[in-house]
């Protein structure tokens, strides 16, 4: 351990033995001091909170603390930002809360992940919040890739439709991965879904027991855990979701170049661009289950949301910052302002005739109740 | 691998990282300590400070914290009878009543060590079993899980007491409360009416402590008097250690039993307690002390609960899959540490996952030493009358129930739950299978919805379930002969 880092465990124990009675303490060490002319100073010396509707550990939480970790010495002369979680409903509590609760002081900004859009999208109960309300501060969309077992005897995603049982396993209709089923009614693909999985650990679980025999992981499970399989010769990836880039359309997966988008697949399949009803119910579910998102509120102060957009500006240039930032969430773009709702357009601004589309296919298909 | 495993022995020691297992360690006691508190609470105080630290540094905090839960939250089972944690329920039915007899030394000396020996076993089955444990998990198919939910429900027949009727009845009230909130494999909430709150269900440190703590605390208010009912505290430290000596292989029964249920993920770490317990009352011939005070009754959910963590590693580690809620926050940490859990933790990963293997012995070991310390002045808790404690414990209860979920429901569940809880105590209900029925039941739904829709009814034919089911049928029958037994002896 280098004399820098030394110094720095040195820090942390000091403030952990601070926290350690069970007060939930802020620690950000603000080290590289960034170029910070163009900030208003909104957040010197201040503590920014990412409110965060899940408890502490799933993908979406992991994302806002490295947010949280990261961006301070980009926003600010010893700012700081601190995760707060408040776990309800799949998220739908928390986003409650900071619409009809928290203060547009511009000390809050919310994480957004699919737990929240998805009931937002089919409006569920319970829902008070509407995300065009806010105010888009940055976002990441992050890709996933379909795969089979290779005893099925498939190696091109055409020859998918020659498969006699395809069998997919999934938590829910309305989960996460709804964007594989999303693909499935887009290629208009015959196979058989098994709900009741715990999460898409489970799901992955039962591809290798034999249980299933085709699924979707995405990148940061597929790396680490679908590769090996890949490379023992037990499961060949078919394609990937795709990702959306900072102008709305879908482009390959950077983590995944070599292999081809839904679209892709689809245009060979049926020799035409995907278009209609489908392709939008797809894009919606897709940039629904893939992009997490932080929000402003849009009364708030016009500098902290300027400073904010500004942050992720100035970091997103910054090597070091993108260097970190693809160890921990994969090769994907930091989309700020504008481009980060432009992404999420195609959810936030579906048709209704898309998503009755959408429930009905889903009805006929699953018996499901979206 | 003993070379590694060496190499990484001389990591873990290193001054600079020591001091930060030694700090996870206090945390998990505090934690452990407080009743309501679990491994959730302890990885959510420590997350925010574990990005851009030493990564062995921060595993060892990590793990640190949270292999000596387990051993703390026997204080409040023993001395107070309410559960510390989830995972040591099943220590209050026969530690509490050792504490009213003024036997509180007995019972935790006795609890303290067959945990250090159940931690001790789970690291070294980890470290053991990690390189082969991979096809081991991949066997339990669904319809495998499902049994062994069965099998787990099954146990509740040797728990229930001098009431089989009341027992089955308890098991199906607490499927009931857990059919409140989303269903699996659907998008539909059940019974939640316009509350947000009830949309997750409700939480099992709630459960737990409405179950346990609140009627007992009623009881010594309305009696008020001490916990114990003798005025001195008698019999030595030194007899607990003697006493798990003493059942030795009923240590390592438990230990097994702990590491096992606590490596099939979807099964939870939450029950081991409750099963090893119910494996401790069916080798043990004389039953009768059981609820009384027996020390097996203690020596067996204490080594298993430790145990456990080394079990529910196994897949955290391989497979990226946590098995609680506490392994779902420490692989969080390893993401942000940039360590992606899957097979590489046995490849490029491995000093990584010795460490792991390491901490865990380490901090039992620290563990058990500061909680043996520890216990001579908080055992006194037990000599104060409960018009001096309860308002305090009241409160410290009132905020780890609403540490789960930060709502005001919480708050009112606790008091709900609470409220029932000493209905049943005050009618002589077991409530112990209330637990049960409320932890088994989604696994046994999702599993069996899965089976169904998977293998139609083919599933039956499986050989593995039908062992399990004919070891269920035999588990449930020898529960219905004890109490036979005990019941022509009492008439007699």
């Amino acid at each position: 351990m280098n004399n820098d880092a030394r110094l720095r465990t040195g820090r942390l124990a000091a403030i952990l033995l601070a926290a350690a009675g069970l007060s939930l303490g802020v620690a950000t060490t603000a080290t590289a001091q960034a170029e910070q002319a163009e900030l208003n100073g909104f957040y010197d010396d201040e503590t920014l909170e990412i409110l965060t509707p899940w408890s502490p550990g799933g993908g979406a939480d992991t994302w806002g603390r490295f947010v949280a970790a990261t961006l301070p010495p980009y926003l600010g002369d010893d700012a700081s930002i601190q995760v707060v979680n408040r776990p309800g409903a799949g998220g739908v509590q928390g986003t409650n809360e900071f619409e009809l609760r928290t203060a547009s002081d511009g000390y809050t900004v919310l994480l957004q992940s699919a737990g929240q859009v998805f009931p937002f999208m089919y409006g569920s109960q319970g829902v008070r919040y509407d995300f065009r309300h806010y105010a888009p501060i940055a976002a990441m969309a992050q890709g996933g890739v379909v795969y089979a077992r290779s005893d099925l005897g498939i190696e091109d995603p055409q020859q998918l439709w020659e498969a006699d049982n395809l069998i997919y396993g999934e938590v829910s209709p309305q989960a996460i991965g709804s964007t594989a089923l999303a693909a499935f009614v887009l290629l208009d693909l015959p196979h058989q879904a098994i709900f009741g999985y715990q999460s898409r650990g489970p799901a992955r679980l039962a591809l290798e027991q034999g249980e299933t025999n085709i699924d979707f992981q995405t990148t940061s499970a597929y790396t680490s855990n679908v590769q090996p399989l890949v490379d023992e010769g037990i499961a060949v990836p078919l394609f990937s979701m795709g990702v959306i880039n900072t102008k709305g359309e879908l482009v390959r997966d950077p983590a995944f170049p070599e292999l081809p988008t839904v679209a892709e697949v689809y245009e060979k399949r049926y020799g035409k661009k995907p278009s209609g009803l489908a392709w939008d119910a797809y894009r919606a579910v897709l940039s629904a289950g893939s992009i997490k998102m932080l929000w402003a509120k849009k009364d708030a102060p016009e500098a902290s949301i300027e400073d904010l957009r500004q942050a992720f500006r100035t970091a997103r240039q910054d090597p070091e910052f993108i260097a970190e930032s693809e160890a921990t969430n994969g090769p994907y773009e930091w989309l700020v302002g504008e481009e980060a709702y432009t992404a999420m357009s195609s959810t936030l601004d579906v048709s209704e005739e898309a998503l009755d589309f959408l429930r009905k296919t889903f009805r006929e298909r699953y018996d499901a109740n979206l | 691998m003993f070379e590694a495993a060496l190499e990484a022995l001389s990591i873990v020691l290193d001054p600079s990282r020591l001091v930060f297992m030694l700090l996870g360690v206090s945390v998990g006691l505090i934690v452990g300590i407080l009743p309501g508190l679990g491994g959730v609470v302890g990885m959510s105080l420590l997350l925010p400070f574990v990005y851009g630290m030493d990564t062995y540094a921060a595993i060892a905090m990590l793990i640190g914290m949270a292999a000596v839960i387990a051993t703390a939250d026997t204080f409040p089972s023993v001395l107070i009878g309410v559960p510390g944690s989830a995972g040591s329920q099943a220590t209050v039915l026969d530690g509490y009543p050792l504490a009213q007899q003024g036997r509180a030394g007995l019972a935790l000396s006795a609890a303290f060590s067959a945990s250090l020996i159940g931690g001790l076993i789970g690291a070294l089955v980890l470290f053991l079993i990690l390189p082969v444990a991979r096809p081991v998990i991949l066997s339990f198919k669904s319809p495998h899980l499902f049994m062994l939910t069965v099998l787990g429900l099954c146990v509740v027949g040797l728990l229930a007491g001098k009431y089989p009727f009341r027992g089955i009845l308890a098991t199906l009230f607490g499927i009931l409360i857990a059919m409140l909130g989303s269903a699996p494999a659907s998008v539909t909430f059940r019974f939640v009416g316009d509350s947000t709150y009830l949309m997750d269900g409700v939480p099992l440190a709630i459960l737990a402590m409405g179950l346990f703590a609140v009627p007992e605390i009623i009881d010594l208010l309305a009696e008020n008097r001490a916990v114990s009912k003798v005025k001195t505290l008698s019999e030595g430290w030194k007899s607990g250690i003697k006493a798990t000596f003493t059942h030795r292989w009923l240590v390592l029964r438990s230990s097994a039993l702990g590491v096992a249920v606590g490596a099939i993920p979807g099964l939870g770490g939450s029950v081991v307690d409750w099963l090893s317990y119910g494996q401790a009352m069916h080798t043990t011939k004389d039953k009768s002390r059981f609820g009384q005070g027996e020390i097996r009754g203690v020596i067996a959910p204490e080594s298993s609960n430790n145990a456990k963590e080394g079990g529910a590693l196994i897949p955290t580690l391989l497979f990226g899959i946590p098995g609680s809620g506490t392994t779902a926050v420490l692989l969080g940490g390893l993401i942000l540490l940039g360590i992606q859990p899957g097979p590489s933790m046995l490849t490029s990963n491995l000093p990584v996952t010795l460490t792991v293997v390491w901490t865990l012995a380490l901090a039992n070991v620290v563990g058990a030493l500061a909680c043996f310390l520890l216990s001579r002045p908080i055992a006194r808790l037990s000599m104060i009358p409960a018009s001096k404690f309860a308002p305090f414990l009241i409160i410290v209860m009132m905020v780890g129930a609403y540490q789960n979920t930060r709502q005001w429901g919480d708050l009112v569940a606790f008091i709900v739950i609470g409220l029932v809880g000493w209905l049943f105590k005050t009618y002589d209900w077991p409530r112990a299978p209330v637990l049960i029925g409320f932890v088994l039941a989604p696994s046994i739904e999702r599993y069996l919805t899965i089976s169904a829709s998977r293998y139609g009814w083919s599933w039956l034919a499986d050989p593995i379930v039908i062992v399990i089911g004919l070891v269920s049928i035999a588990i449930l029958f020898a529960g219905a002969r004890v109490k036979g037994k005990s019941q022509t002896r009492e008439a007699s």
